[in-house]
């Protein structure tokens, strides 16, 4: 009994591929219908759990809440508001005098301005610091890559080095941009060159094997591993996870600030709104920790906090590995074996409740493959995408019905019409 | 040789020193939240990066924020109630609590299959998200401020792109249905907004590009929403204030400019200010009042932009 149904079990696991194959085969009508659907989850990843439920688990007490993922102190965030850039030269000028390791300046100055002498205070900043880099932005048109942005040379050329910072998503097209930002480019080629990511670019000048170490990888894209954001400053109707020191420019220009907090660290620049906690839509990206992973919101988290996020994620060596083509299908297979059996087992154990019973069991094994998926994904830094999986653990429970009710006895028909009666044919001759 | 009576202070001293460490780092602070030592009176300012003891205090008023990074195991904690916390028991709550990833991912399934995720419900229709545009269209941002006018024609300036030769206006509504349409080489067009079909729209979109598509590189765009007054309330009142400035000087200019800022009347107020700073060019005050003006309109966005 054992050995026909695992052995069933095997022929199932075969019919629902050879199902699934058939299905993709058929053209099937856009169903505009469907459409806000499709639109919807073509953004989702089964992993943004792992950052906002896994993650992003608050403990929330009577007066603190408080989230046990490692935060890290070795980076700071400046925000830069809206000044101009006089002002932001002299923050420049604040924050080397604490020696810090690097600077990156998330902003491109482009052109010059009127207020001359803003310019100049700007430009001395950056080229006394000696250690400032830059950003600078490919520019695309109808989603094909046109030009290279970068600050006027009164800034560029003394900057230490000036690297690209567009995420995967970002500014490409019209649509992509409302994507979740969750892979960039290591590097890039340009003119002859070959450019950086902006946060790999900073960690290079201070920990150079670590880049080199990243490097070596030799992905096109790599995936963000999202520690957290800056604090929430006490906005009730975000569910926020601190993992950054973040500082406002007022702060830095009235010297608010404890003596060693940029000493020997990693200082980011940029925006992260008119003042720390007012909402903006200016270079705010939508990553995995959004409060909502499907469907409609806000966008959660500033460009130069995305920059934290990657070098965090480089200084710390937990990149993200991706579970190659083969092995996947592989465990879609073993997934799917594994599914058909138990729902044969039920099925034949329970046939009038196999309806009622079929769904309970599709979840309890749809929960446990999320299990493993997020806890991979949380545990080992490894992406499962468990597509296929769970497509064929969605199909096992009417499939498994179908194979032992319709399949099997039209096979087994056919076999003993051609095989048995054929022999008996032969035989009488 | 250490004597008995230091060696029997020296326990004392190290369990002072030990209970005397860095516990917690300040990630982010907002309002007046204040720490206090042990061996001190005085309340000072928390600032961000400061190192909080264990024998310290902290203390946080209605609205003040507070977020800290527990030193030794990296866990971070946000306070936002006002009140009173001794830090000894804060690192002690903090070095207590721990959960596995089995209970928190059960925590997960739990709340998802109680319809209660834990999570706030902030979606939105629709988030407005702009490119930053290199056409800077002089007009003021829909969701700061509301141009308001006594005709549906007016004009529209942009400023003079390096790189185009012929501008193509569009005024689209917001089915992105065209309503206005217009070519030009200048950098400046009156818009008639009574040739197209607006229905009850008061928001438009207005866009300048390229005529050329081989200069099309980065469209200027601008979201408007605007009230055309038509109970000649507005048109009588700003008749009533013309007659009291009359005279054609700077400070008159500026006093109509701050005028039809208060009518929220945008295009006449710019106008008013470049008049004024005409006249006037030394004057860096006005330019800095018009500057004020666009940031508080939302005209134009920060000064540094990356895009």
């Amino acid at each position: 009994m054992l050995r026909d149904v695992l052995r069933n079990s095997c022929f199932c696991t075969i019919f629902i591929f050879f199902m699934m194959w058939i299905f993709s085969l058929i053209p099937l009508p856009q169903i505009e219908i469907l459409d806000p659907i499709g639109q919807t989850l073509q953004d989702f990843d089964i992993t943004d759990i792992t950052y906002h439920d896994i993650k992003g688990h608050n403990h929330q007490q009577k007066d603190f809440s408080l989230n046990e993922e490692q935060g890290d102190t070795n980076i700071v965030i400046v925000n830069i508001g809206e000044q101009p850039r006089g002002v932001v030269g002299m923050m420049v000028n604040i924050v080397n005098e604490a020696s810090p390791k690097i600077i990156g300046i998330d902003a491109i100055f482009r052109g010059r301005r009127p207020d001359t002498l803003g310019d100049m205070l700007l430009s001395e900043a950056i080229k006394n610091s000696g250690k400032v880099i830059l950003a600078s932005k490919f520019i695309y048109n109808n989603g094909n890559e046109v030009g290279l942005q970068t600050s006027h040379e009164l800034f560029s050329d003394v900057a230490y080095k000036n690297s690209f910072v567009n995420l995967v998503t970002d500014g490409t097209d019209d649509v992509a941009k409302y994507k979740t930002s969750r892979q960039f480019y290591p590097k890039k080629e340009f003119n002859g060159n070959q450019m950086h990511f902006f946060a790999l670019d900073l960690v290079e000048k201070i920990a150079p094997e670590k880049a080199q170490k990243f490097l070596s990888r030799e992905n096109e894209q790599e995936y963000i591993n999202y520690v957290g954001n800056i604090g929430s400053l006490g906005d009730t109707t975000k569910h926020t996870i601190p993992k950054f020191t973040s500082i406002d420019f007022q702060d830095v220009l009235q010297r608010n600030f404890d003596p060693s907090l940029f000493k020997d660290k990693i200082v980011l620049m940029g925006f992260l709104g008119r003042v720390i906690g007012e909402e903006d839509i200016e270079d705010i990206f939508y990553s995995p920790l959004n409060d909502k992973y499907v469907g409609k919101s806000n966008p959660d988290m500033f460009g130069v906090v995305i920059h934290a996020n990657v070098i965090n994620m480089l200084m710390t060596e937990n990149y993200i590995n991706q579970v190659p083509t083969y092995l996947k299908v592989i465990l879609a297979v073993m997934i799917c074996y594994l599914a058909v059996f138990i729902l044969y087992v039920v099925f034949l154990a329970f046939p009038l409740l196999y309806g009622t019973l079929s769904k309970i069991v599709q979840f309890v094994l749809w929960i446990a493959v999320l299990f493993v998926i997020i806890g991979v994904f949380y545990n080992y830094k490894l992406k499962y995408d468990a597509d296929l999986a769970v497509v064929t653990v969605l199909l096992a429970g009417d499939m498994v019905e179908i194979y032992h009710e319709l399949v099997l006895p039209t096979v087994m028909k056919l076999y003993r019409l051609i095989f048995v009666k054929s022999r008996r044919f032969v035989k009488n001759d | 040789m250490i004597s008995k009576k230091l060696q029997f202070l020296m326990p004392i001293c190290i369990a002072f020193m030990v209970n005397a460490q860095d516990v917690f780092k300040v990630l982010a602070a907002k309002g007046g939240s204040t720490v206090k030592s042990a061996n001190s009176s005085e309340w000072k300012k928390t600032l961000i990066g400061m190192k909080i003891q264990q024998t310290d205090a902290i203390k946080l008023n209605a609205n003040d924020y507070l977020g800290l990074i527990h030193i030794a195991s990296g866990k971070t904690l946000e306070l936002k109630t006002a009140g009173s916390y001794n830090v000894k028991d804060l690192a002690t709550k903090v070095s207590a609590t721990g959960s596995t990833y089995s209970q928190k991912y059960a925590e997960y399934v739990m709340n998802a299959m109680s319809n209660n995720s834990g999570g706030t419900n902030n979606s939105v229709g629709g988030v407005v998200y702009r490119d930053v545009y290199d056409v800077m269209i002089d007009l003021p941002d829909a969701k700061a401020s509301t141009v308001v006018s006594t005709s549906k024609v007016f004009d529209v300036r942009w400023h003079k792109h390096p790189k185009i030769t012929t501008y193509l206006v569009v005024v689209q509504n917001m089915f992105d249905e065209v309503v206005f349409t217009t070519e030009t080489k200048d950098t400046t067009v009156k818009v008639d907004l009574t040739k197209g079909d607006l229905g009850d729209e008061n928001r438009v979109k207005f866009k300048v590009v390229a005529k050329n598509a081989e200069e099309r590189l980065w469209p200027g765009d601008k979201d408007v929403s605007f009230h055309i007054d038509e109970t000649k309330g507005l048109e009588k009142r700003k008749t009533e204030f013309l007659s009291e400035v009359k005279e054609e000087t700077a400070l008159n200019y500026l006093i109509k400019a701050k005028f039809y800022e208060s009518e929220s009347m945008f295009m006449e107020a710019i106008d008013a200010y470049d008049k004024a700073i005409k006249l006037e060019p030394k004057v860096e005050e006005f330019k800095a009042l018009k500057h004020e003006y666009l940031l508080k309109t939302g005209a134009i966005r920060k000064e540094e932009s990356k895009k």
